[in-house]
């Protein structure tokens, strides 16, 4: 359980299947004072038996770039262009609402934010399984249900008893276990996790996240999973991507994102991380997000950053490969 | 020794146990006792997960409840006993500042209402320029500038803005305690420290303890002087802070701080833990420890009677655990 699965993870954009590629996607909200750019062109691929850590810090697009590669975007926002390829084949954001119903679910999964939250109070546990499958399957003979969710349940560390019980008779940490069962019954390629340890205390958030990975080491399903905790992800994926303000910054295996960031924003949110291990002084830094609707000319992070230079003020940087796997935008790194 | 600043004496708060509730109780802080002492001002750190009494505590030494049984003593004086104008002189000197800084600004008013609000409730200025200035000086304090802040709306502001602009408002009345309930939990990574910072400068420059309150026990290591760990409603250890998470005695604690996620891949959770569910953790929550069903060195004896506080290390560090029965324990 503790690293023996990063093989797929560590070969970077030439190795191993690719289950979902995202290229160039962008989302907007339109305001009354114009769009905000919540996701501008963000392109990333997830490969078989991977988990994908999705950070940055709140309002920088990284739940609303998940939903929209499930297509469940609501308005305001729209989805302005870009591709969502699950395996190679199925281009997610062109699909019509009836072909996405046959996706969604068998070959995507979602654990939304807050999910332990969303269970049906009045429907025992076995019941918001069976109505999952057979939503998507079809009427089953009990028998075989029961078999099914039972497994489920052992897959993700619950006791059997979990079967006949009511969401409020479970706790926190058992009711995140239920929603990971209900995401992963239909055997998907890929699991999308918002935030699937938030709101858990800390023992119970390392139950979960172990839950996760025994089901990846089991099922060898991929995974994206959002978040803003590094600690959390330096625990749990194979690579990172960080997201500011709408763009994808860097992306990294794991040890390199965390041990060498390259960007000036992955080492301003990794050193602002107060540490357990060792006590330093507070590194301390100012700075606002821009306003989204009104994104500066050249780099996104120009005005928070203390490298700046003249042209970071008015080129784009691009998302450039600077050592196999290991993306950055940045025009300090050449 | 000297008068402590606040003293919280052997409290209990039981919630419910009346007749809408059909009788079913919980105990949300069992003969918990506290001390922060007057000088020099102290981050006093209250840590536990959710459920653990932490914010009843606060509420508490707040008084926005009273309790079951036990004492709270503000400079000597039980605060539950306090005529009118010595609770107004409590309510000027013990401030808070919450989690969420969000909920606690009305939108329909701009952010600088809520500075006009506490100099007029509790008359501190005479004239307008007199509370322009006092405001900028709190501002300034916090690293903010009137002219970019107060004339906005709150949605306008950031959540770290807002936050800081809270601990301004606490500062304003230059109370002796600030009660910081999940200060940083809702405020960004990259602009936590900012808030840390902050409560430092406070507690040095201007001799203002803090009961912080909190669920991260990193942030808590960074800036915190004592530590107070809560399991379901008791003290399960304390001492000083930084002595306490790099050395921890407690079976709980031990697991609590090695399950906090560290920064490093190649420093992994080592072990698989397994958590009983509810109905067996409330089952053995009557008598006995609170951590025996999920103890991994339990004993028969932790069944009988709650452990009381064992001595580590000197008076400071306490454990409640009878594996250090052979310690000399506090009479309470």
């Amino acid at each position: 359980m503790t690293d023996n699965h990063k093989s797929g993870a560590d070969t970077g954009s030439d190795g191993g299947d690719t289950v979902l590629e995202v290229k160039d996607l962008r989302v907007h909200y339109a305001t009354p004072e114009g769009n905000v750019i919540a996701v501008n062109g963000v392109s990333f691929g997830i490969y078989k038996g991977e988990l994908l850590g999705l950070v940055g810090e709140s309002g920088c697009g990284k739940t609303t770039a998940a939903m929209a590669i499930l297509r469940l975007v609501q308005p305001p926002g729209r989805i302005l262009g870009g591709q969502a390829i699950l395996n190679g084949t199925t281009d997610l954001l062109a699909l019509s609402q009836q072909e996405l119903r046959r996706v969604r679910w068998r070959e995507i999964a979602l654990i939304p934010q807050g999910a332990m939250n969303s269970l049906n109070p009045v429907m025992r546990v076995k019941n918001q399984i069976a109505d999952g499958i057979e939503t998507h399957e079809g009427k089953q003979p009990q028998k075989v249900l029961k078999e099914r969710i039972l497994e489920l349940n052992t897959l993700v560390g619950l006791p059997t008893r979990v079967y006949t019980m009511y969401p409020h008779e479970l706790s926190g940490g058992m009711k995140q276990r239920v929603c990971i069962a209900m995401a992963i019954a239909l055997n998907p390629s890929l699991v999308i996790a918002d935030e699937p340890t938030s709101a858990l205390d800390v023992i119970v958030q390392r139950v979960v996240a172990q839950t996760l990975l025994d089901i990846r080491e089991r099922l060898g399903v991929s995974m994206l999973v959002i978040g803003h905790d590094m600690g959390l992800m330096a625990q749990l994926v194979d690579r990172i991507a960080v997201m500011y303000a709408g763009n994808i910054v860097e992306i990294a295996p794991v040890r390199a994102a965390l041990i060498e960031p390259v960007h000036p924003y992955t080492q301003l949110l990794i050193e602002s991380i107060p540490s357990i291990k060792e006590r330093k002084p507070l590194k301390i830094t100012e700075g606002l997000t821009h306003d989204l609707r009104n994104p500066p000319p050249g780099c996104i992070f120009h005005l928070r950053c203390t490298h700046v230079t003249e042209k970071c003020r008015e080129v784009v940087p691009p998302l450039q490969e600077i050592k196999p796997g290991h993306q950055v935008a940045c025009h300090l790194e050449k | 020794m000297a008068q402590a600043l606040l003293e919280v004496i052997d409290a209990t708060k039981i919630y419910g146990g009346g007749f809408l509730q059909g009788g079913k109780k919980v105990v949300a802080l069992q003969n918990f006792s506290l001390t922060i002492s007057d000088k020099p001002a102290k981050i006093v750190t209250i840590a536990g997960e959710s459920g653990s009494g932490k914010t009843t505590l606060a509420s508490l030494v707040l008084g926005f409840i009273d309790l079951t049984s036990g004492q709270i003593l503000f400079k000597g004086t039980d605060i539950g006993g306090m005529n009118r104008s010595q609770k107004l002189d409590y309510r000027r000197q013990v401030q808070a500042v919450f989690q969420d800084p969000y909920a606690v600004y009305n939108p329909f008013y701009r952010v600088k209402h809520i500075y006009d609000l506490v100099i007029k409730n509790f008359k501190l200025a005479h004239n307008k320029q007199e509370a322009r200035d006092l405001i900028e000086n709190v501002l300034n304090a916090v690293g903010l500038q009137g002219v970019e802040v107060l004339h906005k709306y709150p949605h306008q502001l950031s959540g770290g803005q807002r936050q800081r602009m809270m601990v301004a408002r606490a500062y304003l009345l230059e109370p002796s305690l600030i009660v910081a309930d999940e200060p940083v939990s809702m405020v960004d990574a990259s602009l936590r420290a900012m808030i840390l910072d902050i409560m430092l400068r406070l507690r040095d420059e201007s001799g203002i303890s803090f009961l912080y309150i909190t669920h991260d026990l990193s942030t808590a290591y960074q800036i915190g002087d004592e530590i107070y760990l809560l399991y379901q409603g008791s003290t399960v250890e304390k001492g000083d802070t930084v002595k306490l998470i790099e050395n921890p005695q407690h079976p709980y604690v031990q697991q609590l701080i090695a399950s906090v996620p560290v920064l490093d891949p190649d420093q992994r959770w080592d072990s698989l833990i397994s958590l009983p569910d509810d109905e067996q953790l409330r089952a053995h929550a009557e008598s006995g420890c609170r951590f025996y069903p999920r103890c991994p060195q339990r004993m028969d004896q932790c069944l009988a009677q709650q452990p009381p506080l064992y001595q580590i290390d000197g008076l400071s560090h306490q454990v409640a655990c009878y594996l250090y029965d052979n310690r000399p324990h506090s009479a309470k």
